[in-house]
């Protein structure tokens, strides 16, 4: 990139200089070219970089105005056409910090501006936004202001340049619990057989990959009666209707759809397709059944044995489908469950 | 048993008028190899293209990668060439730094792709040696699964075509794999005795009848069984998916316990099962092979890989917990796919995890002047996580943003890789 | 919630406690092996240990 970068400066209103404490209602605003430690971080860009505008707004009001505080942020900032972001670094102010992952986080999300924040790791604003943003570790110390930027700054120049980035270690920035790849000194075979003689000695040796961390799910409370539940049918094996036409992905899927079955006594093959691409989808596409057990139970609802069948299935796919959207999928569907009256659930996976 | 491996490095690849081997330069008459390949009925034409290293090329829709080999007393790939036979013993032929790349019109596996230079070399092997490149056009209305079964043949007899090249001369190299019955494969006590459990397919996606993965058989009803490590290595395993026929023909784990044996470990053999889709015929087959690894191998230590999707994460921890309720200390190689998790869970007993890569990790390939195996990919650029079935064909050509995952030979399952992982 | 499926330890790990044991990876509650009758049959036996468990207490 032999352009200039175009960067902006968020700040709080107090290294914008506009004032202390009683200052933190002021609204959103902006001044021409860097200010306050913006100066240093002009000199830490030298020629590669130009600090065009400083934007500030007062710590409470962003805290209690947030949405409105940041879209008037971002309406003066894409005015400025900037090619990255700097906010803070915010040291260990905790309503300064959430500000600056807030308003790099939307303007990564609604600009597509790169960004980089700064903060101290214990700061509230890195727990809240370090999966989102990359925030340099700049510890509680105003004193390493200098140091700090100079961390920003080459992070920041790597991305608006597309560069590999190093370790968290190497770059500075607090883990964003991303996995990444790196080149390793001895292949994963070699590896293993060390690890293993290790294990066989006796001797200390380090697992490579961790156990992914799942939130606690309290488990629902036993129905007590069958006969007057309502139970919903759900799967994740990816049934969709006929040439699927809510665009069902195979693979890493970020929707569910809802197909009507009130009325309907049977899954005809011919008004149903199945996509996943994680198994062999052939034995369900001869007969959904195998997948979903709607003809059953209509015949269990018709026979008494359930209250009633819930009007919908809800399904999606399962294929290496990303956690949160997984998550955000089973939570949708359960609320439209829960409000619709539902009291059980039978999950078909494949 | 004994296997002498001659190696022949090659250092170039060209058409000439005979196929043959001068000064280690591969020659090879296009038209004999076009016209013994064009036989099979499947197929409608046969393109056959070289790839050199350094190459402005990109190499798209492969389906599987094979290394020139060549049996001097037969058969070759006995079962899924040749006849009913034997390998594992003897003298073969291998033809070093080149490969024969098979590529497949069906746009199903459009996304794996060779590059003969740029940032994919850094990861892939097969960015560094020679390709030979079958382009085979399926014939008209043939059925698709069948047309993939004949262009997984169509490579194996290309690589025997190749290396048969090599048949008077020799060898730079000659590797010797040599392992005793069990009952005689004793070592001093001191040195751990090792086993590898290794997991050939997964019937989540479930072999054709006609498919060839093992001696020939497609494998379904497959029992875990005992086989000698020789005949990984000299053509009895082709991958059905998941895998490329050049790792099992040089299977990294099996290699390093050879590497290693007598050294600091004692090699106590190998295991082969296959990863079935009940949950109680996954606890069966588990449950057989660490039996067979514990009683009759008699190891102390077993190593197992991963093949398949993550359903198969399940039977590798299994795998982990019966061997060590049988008092054998396991390791496993894992791929991970999840960004965020890695792979889909671990139990709180399972210690001893080491990965070849993660397959989820973006890189960029620049755009190449020339491409082979097709002219566009189905894939968005701009999201290498769209699996949308509306995406639109780009060509294959341009700038590309992908998975290191999609790199043939980057990450593989069986434990090949240069990589490692960390969280970022 | 009651799950049919078969990866049972994965869904454990998560937190569906109510996991039971499908017909497959590829036929989670039907059995191409079978006639469509005893597939049926083998569908609703499915079904109603499903609809079983769902009545049961399961400790966290």
């Amino acid at each position: 990139m032999t352009e200039k970068i175009r960067v902006v400066h968020y700040l709080n209103q107090f290294f914008a200089q506009v004032g202390g404490e009683e200052k933190a209602d002021i609204g959103p605003g902006f001044k021409e070219g860097p200010t306050g430690p913006g100066r240093a971080l002009q000199l830490t860009l030298a020629e590669h970089g130009e600090v065009v505008a400083t934007f500030f707004c007062g710590d409470n009001y962003f805290a209690e105005h947030s949405e409105e505080a940041t879209e008037e942020l971002l309406r003066q900032m894409a005015r400025c056409k900037p090619h990255l972001l700097i906010a803070g670094p915010a040291f260990e102010s905790g309503r300064y910090g959430v500000a600056c992952g807030a308003i790099c986080q939307a303007a990564q999300e609604r600009l597509g501006i790169h960004n980089v924040a700064g903060m101290d790791e214990e700061n509230a604003g890195a727990a809240l936004y370090c999966k989102h943003v990359y925030i340099i570790n700049s510890g509680d110390s105003v004193v390493r202001m200098l140091a700090a930027l100079q961390r920003m700054v080459a992070l920041g120049i790597k991305l608006v340049q597309g560069a590999p980035l190093g370790r968290p270690a190497e770059e500075g920035y607090i883990p964003r619990g991303i996995k990444r790849n790196a080149f390793a000194a001895k292949p994963p075979a070699e590896r293993a057989v060390d690890m293993l003689l290790a294990k066989i000695r006796g001797e200390p040796f380090k697992s490579e990959i961790a156990a992914p961390q799942f939130h606690h799910i309290k488990p629902a409370a036993a129905l007590r009666d069958l006969s007057s539940a309502v139970i919903a049918l759900v799967t994740d094996g990816g049934l969709v209707t006929e040439g699927n036409p809510e665009r069902m992905e195979p693979g890493r899927p970020t929707r569910f759809t809802t197909i009507p079955v009130e009325g309907i006594d049977r899954l005809d093959p011919k008004q149903f397709d199945v996509v996943h691409s994680g198994y062999d989808t052939a034995f369900a596409n001869q007969d959904p059944h195998r997948l979903v057990p709607l003809d059953i139970m209509r015949e269990l609802e018709q026979q008494g044995v359930i209250g009633k069948l819930h009007a919908s299935i809800h399904a999606t796919g399962g294929a290496h489908a990303a956690v949160e959207n997984a998550t955000r999928i089973g939570q949708s569907i359960a609320e439209r469950l829960k409000s619709a009256g539902v009291t059980g659930v039978i999950l078909t996976s494949t | 048993m004994r296997l002498e491996l001659g190696l022949v490095n090659i250092k170039d690849v060209r058409f000439g008028p005979r196929t043959t081997i001068d000064d280690h330069v591969l020659f090879i008459d296009r038209q004999e190899l076009i016209s013994l390949l064009a036989q099979e009925p499947l197929f409608d034409s046969v393109e056959i293209d070289l790839a050199h290293p350094g190459d402005s090329c990109r190499i798209i829709r492969v389906l599987d990668v094979v290394e020139p080999r060549y049996r001097l007393n037969g058969p070759n790939f006995p079962g899924a060439l040749d006849g009913v036979g034997l390998v594992g013993a003897g003298h073969t032929r291998a033809l070093k730094n080149l490969c024969v790349v098979e590529t497949s019109a069906d746009h199903a596996r459009g996304r794996n792709i060779i590059d003969m230079s740029g940032p994919a070399t850094d990861y892939s092997p097969f960015g560094a040696t020679h390709n030979v490149v079958l382009i085979p056009h399926p014939a008209k209305g043939a059925d698709m699964n069948e047309y993939r079964l004949a262009v997984k043949k169509a490579g194996l007899r290309t690589s025997v075509y190749l290396a048969a090249a090599a048949k008077e001369v020799i060898p730079d190299e000659t590797q010797i794999y040599e392992l005793p019955p069990i009952a005689f494969n004793h070592g001093p006590k001191d040195l751990p005795r090792i086993s590898y459990i290794f997991p050939i397919h997964s019937q989540q996606h479930p072999t054709h009848q006609k498919e060839t993965v093992f001696y020939g058989s497609n494998i379904q009803g497959f029992l875990p069984t005992i086989v000698h490590p020789n005949e990984i290595l000299d053509g009895a395993l082709m991958f059905s998916y998941s895998a490329f026929t050049y790792f099992a023909q040089n299977h990294p784990v099996i290699q390093e316990l050879y590497r290693r044996h007598q050294r600091d470990l004692w090699f106590a053999g190998i295991v082969v099962t296959v990863a079935p889709v009940t949950i109680v015929e996954k606890q069966r087959n588990a449950h057989l092979a660490a039996r067979l690894a514990s009683e009759v191998l008699g190891a102390d230590g077993v190593i197992a890989t991963k093949i398949g999707g993550g359903a198969v994460d399940t039977d590798l921890m299994m795998i982990y917990e019966c061997c060590e309720e049988m008092g054998l200390k396991a390791a496993l190689i894992i791929m991970e796919r999840y960004p965020d998790t890695g792979i889909t869970f671990v139990p709180d007993n399972v210690d001893a995890l080491v990965t070849p890569g993660l397959t989820r990790d973006a890189i960029t390939l620049p755009p190449v002047k020339r491409v082979l195996g097709g002219d566009t990919l189905f894939l968005d650029n701009t999201n290498p996580d769209n699996t949308n079935p509306g995406i639109s064909p780009l060509p294959a050509n341009q700038e590309l943003r992908l998975w290191m995952g999609d790199i043939v030979g980057a990450i593989s399952q069986v434990g090949a890789s240069r990589l490692i992982t960390y969280t970022g | 919630m009651v799950q049919i499926c078969t990866m049972i330890p994965v869904a454990k790990e998560v937190g569906s406690l109510r996991a039971m044991a499908s017909g497959g990876i590829v036929s989670p509650t039907g059995n191409p092996e079978l006639t469509p009758e005893k597939e049926k049959e083998f569908r609703r036996d499915l079904v109603l240990r499903a609809l079983q468990i769902l009545k049961e207490d399961v400790r966290e």
